[in-house]
């Protein structure tokens, strides 16, 4: 304490030191650096705007008996672009955000600036903590309010549709699912993060660690880890375990699983009308109990954690090498 | 309390030992030149300093372990590494922005004060910026800092003589207050010397010499001979001899002023030639002389 008190007292200039929020920082810092987290996404939802606007125009016809159809075939036909639209930048941002972790720790070594950004009272934990945040906590977040901003856009317009057309915009809201939408766009975003999280910190473990190709880091051993228990066990406990990884979140976060794989094996029939079929599919419900109560979800969060440790320990690394 | 206190410093990568147990104590409001060839073991002792690699022995910044405290030792320590990184993504007035937003001792209007004097757009990416910009750039965010200690590791690579200069002028005139304590490493040693309080010659991860410019201008001098003394002068000792335009150039370790100067022009030599004959010649002391 008083080596403390010395080391103040020795500062000529007493300066007030101001308040600072390095997490907050950090995180602009990566939105400022990996622009494409908003940009494509933003892109995508443009262009399904559009492609809703052509699709008004091409509808009268079909819409005139609306009314008259049953209800269930009324929530299927009116519900579909709201899924699609929901799927359409879940799936962008998805990709956009893999990219993002792979390159989030890397490419501050390829251009040396990590050594500005540790010239800075900044901790390691802070910096690879706000990079983490990006695809669990900012990128969640800006595609609720995305998906559902452009939700809100279809439905006005949607509304207007059907009033130059005489149709009962009542019984219109009254087959959309307006509370149940936004709800389930929110759980599968979040039981999404919670899901994706040990991908998302393997992900970024590699970019802390390749020296070249990240990409190629991130999914070969993986291959390699594949061969070598097919040769030597005859099993494939890791391919299974790897494909309920990346494929199963849909699975865990809804009740429905037998829908939905109904639905994606209607999808993959030849002539499929995908209107319909993601009509059918967009109805699951959230089940937060399903989530909560499934192993492979702690699992995931314990491994996460794990990986993260190392990230930062490799974080706390970098530059130390001779050169 | 030292700024810098190393007690056997050592750094090893493998097999290949860089640092090998230095003892170097740096005092507040020094400004310290830090010179040795290519893999000395310089940028692997500062790296040390600024928490950037572990190390063996005992090595305390600002009372403050570097590698256990980086990011609180980072409140009272700057260092510009070399022109090279600043990301290219980053423009100036984000850059303004970071720091004023991490560092608690940033000081905004004195970055923006300083940048107002360069030709620096606050909406310009560092990618668009020239390389003597870039300097200009940091050196604004550095120098609005208010630190204890100051890190420049070859801070001018690939500058030119311009720049060079405007660096270290703006380096004296602005930054330093005689408190402040600025550690330089350079290959430019010549464009350093005159601001340097103390110099030390790092070579194959020693400490070749340890002194301040006052003790090594009493202690090294340099004197360009008469033909007819050279005889006379070799029997002095030189540690070392070259030709300048012909005429022999003898240093003298030690020799008293009184005894060298009938024996022609007396003048202090410079690091550069110090140091080549130092390290062609060591000391017979072996660790140099001490500050």
């Amino acid at each position: 304490m008083s080596t403390v008190t010395k080391v103040a007292s020795q500062g000529s200039i007493a300066t007030p030191t101001k308040a600072v929020r390095p997490f907050y920082w950090s995180l602009r810092r990566e939105l400022w650096e990996h622009r494409s987290l908003f940009l494509a996404p933003a892109v995508i939802a443009g262009l399904l705007l559009l492609a809703v606007l052509i699709a008004a125009l091409k509808l009268p016809e079909s819409m005139a008996g609306f009314d008259t159809f049953g209800p269930q075939q009324q929530q299927d036909i009116v519900s579909a672009p709201y899924a699609v639209i929901a799927l359409a930048l879940m799936l962008t941002s998805m990709i956009v955000v893999l990219f993002y972790c792979m390159d989030a720790l890397y490419g501050e070594r390829r251009d040396r600036s990590v050594l500005f950004w540790k010239s800075l009272p900044v901790s390691d934990w802070t910096t690879v903590l706000a990079k983490l945040a990006i695809p669990m906590l900012v990128m969640p977040v800006f595609l609720f309010v995305l998906i559902t901003a452009i939700q809100l856009v279809v439905l006005i317009g949607n509304a207007l549709l059907w009033l130059m057309h005489g149709l009962s915009v009542g019984n219109l809201l009254l087959q959309l699912p307006l509370l149940d939408m936004p709800m389930g766009v929110a759980h599968f975003l979040i039981t999404l993060a919670i899901w994706y999280a040990p991908i998302y910190a393997w992900l970024l473990l590699v970019s802390a660690w390749a020296q070249r190709s990240p990409v190629v880091w991130a999914v070969v051993p993986w291959i390699a880890v594949l061969a070598f228990e097919r040769l030597t066990l005859g099993t494939s406990h890791v391919g299974s375990w790897l494909r309920e990884r990346l494929f199963g979140s849909f699975d865990a976060a809804f009740t429905t699983r037998e829908t939905m794989a109904e639905v994606v094996q209607r999808l993959q029939q030849p002539g499929a009308d995908v209107t319909h079929a993601l009509g059918r599919g967009s109805d699951q419900t959230p089940d937060v109990l399903r989530f909560v109560s499934n192993p492979e979800v702690w699992i995931g969060l314990v491994v996460a954690a794990a990986l993260i440790v190392v990230t930062v320990w490799l974080r706390r690394r970098q530059e130390s090498q001779s050169t | 309390m030292a700024c810098i206190e190393a007690r056997s410093l050592t750094k090893a990568y493998g097999k290949h030992i860089a640092v090998k147990g230095i003892d170097l104590t740096v005092e507040r409001g020094r400004i310290v030149g830090l010179i040795g060839p290519n893999g000395a073991g310089k940028t692997s002792a500062l790296k040390a300093m600024l928490g950037l690699t572990p190390f063996q022995g005992d090595l305390k910044v600002l009372g403050r372990d570097p590698w256990a405290e980086r990011d609180l030792l980072m409140q009272d320590v700057c260092f510009i590494a070399d022109v090279a990184v600043l990301p290219r993504w980053l423009r100036v007035s984000q850059a303004l922005d970071y720091v004023a937003g991490v560092h608690p001792r940033f000081d905004r209007t004195r970055a923006e004060r300083f940048l107002s004097q360069t030709v620096i757009k606050r909406e310009s990416t560092v990618g668009a910026l020239s390389k003597g910009m870039v300097t200009q750039l940091h050196l604004a965010l550095v120098m609005a800092i208010e630190a204890k200690l100051l890190v420049l590791d070859e801070p001018t690579l690939g500058l030119d003589i311009l720049f060079r200069k405007q660096f270290y002028d703006t380096l004296i005139n602005d930054y330093y207050d005689g408190d402040r304590t600025i550690v330089i490493t350079t290959h430019h040693a010549e464009e350093i010397e005159h601001i340097l309080t103390d110099v030390v010659f790092i070579n194959e991860g020693r400490i070749a010499l340890n002194s301040s410019m006052e003790a090594l201008a009493a202690r090294y001098v340099e004197v360009r001979v008469d033909p007819a003394q050279l005889d006379h002068a070799r029997t002095l000792k030189p540690i070392r001899e070259r030709l300048v335009f012909g005429r022999s150039t003898l240093l003298f370790d030690g020799v008293a002023m009184e005894a060298l100067e009938p024996l022609g022009e007396v003048r202090m030599p410079g690091i550069t030639d110090l140091f080549v004959a130092l390290l062609s010649n060591p000391p017979a002391t072996g660790s140099g002389a001490d500050a």
